[in-house]
């Protein structure tokens, strides 16, 4: 197993009860997940964008994670321009039975955040994304 | 709850990584960030700046080491305290949130990402 996935992994488990929560942006690809690092994990969210291609790799995400019972998995919406967009993750993730914990518009804010290097929370609280990854925050929030 | 956000690169994770620690620290949760990604951009999108950033240190593989309990399983055990760990390589974003940066092989500090 390739040192980086291992030691991501082991720290997972050991840092877990350090805070309350953690959160873990986790490499991009499906190695960590055959290498099992996502074993560790209460709530995987599968960011997946309206191409076709980004559909494909996230329902292979979804079903090693749902292999490994991950007990929270949901796709997440991103860069939603329009009703279109919208509607091609939701038919897909309809047909594969991948729930959608929320929709995050394409959203100039970030572009702007990031040109600025400020956070994006920082930049504007309540910027459209903002709010639709609120929904995500009120999720966690509601069950402690 | 251990969170853990995947996707292809751009795809955003990072961004929601980022926003969606803060935004459960600023509701009095304390939160630990970790940066698994080889790319670590988590630290910018939790409000650290460009050059708080780049003295961040990586933590190295080794901190991870294989070793047999009594019953002769391998299990993987932190190559020293947690307290040592923040020490030496946690940085402090806002909201007190707690962030490390995993390093990837024969790095030494972050990047500006």
């Amino acid at each position: 197993m390739c040192a980086s996935h291992r030691a991501v992994r082991g720290l997972i488990v050991e840092l877990t009860g350090y805070g309350k929560h953690t959160v873990t942006d986790m490499e991009a690809g499906l190695e960590h997940l055959k290498r099992g690092t996502a074993k560790n994990v209460d709530m995987m969210l599968i960011v997946v964008e309206p191409y076709y291609r980004s559909l494909e790799a996230g329902m292979r995400t979804f079903k090693l994670a749902t292999e490994l019972k991950i007990p929270h998995l949901y796709a997440v919406s991103n860069k939603v321009r329009t009703e279109a967009d919208r509607e091609a993750i939701e038919t897909f993730c309809q047909q594969h039975s991948i729930p959608i914990i929320t929709t995050i518009p394409y959203d100039e804010n970030l572009i702007e955040s990031e040109r600025k290097a400020i956070a994006p929370i920082d930049f504007n609280p309540v910027a459209p994304s903002m709010q639709a990854i609120g929904h995500i925050s009120d999720w966690v929030l509601a069950r402690g | 709850m251990r969170i853990a956000t995947v996707g292809k690169g751009g795809s955003g994770k990072t961004t929601l990584a980022g926003t969606l620690a803060r935004m459960l620290a600023s509701r009095q949760e304390k939160i630990l960030a970790i940066d698994g990604d080889p790319n670590p951009n988590l630290a910018l999108t939790l409000g650290i700046t460009r050059e708080a950033t780049g003295k961040i240190n990586f933590i190295p593989h080794t901190v991870m080491k294989l070793e047999e309990d009594e019953s002769g399983e391998r299990v993987l055990k932190m190559a020293l305290s947690q307290s040592e760990l923040f020490q030496q390589y946690g940085a402090k974003a806002p909201d007190g949130i707690d962030l490390i940066v995993m390093g990837h092989p024969a790095d030494g500090t972050a990047g500006s990402g």
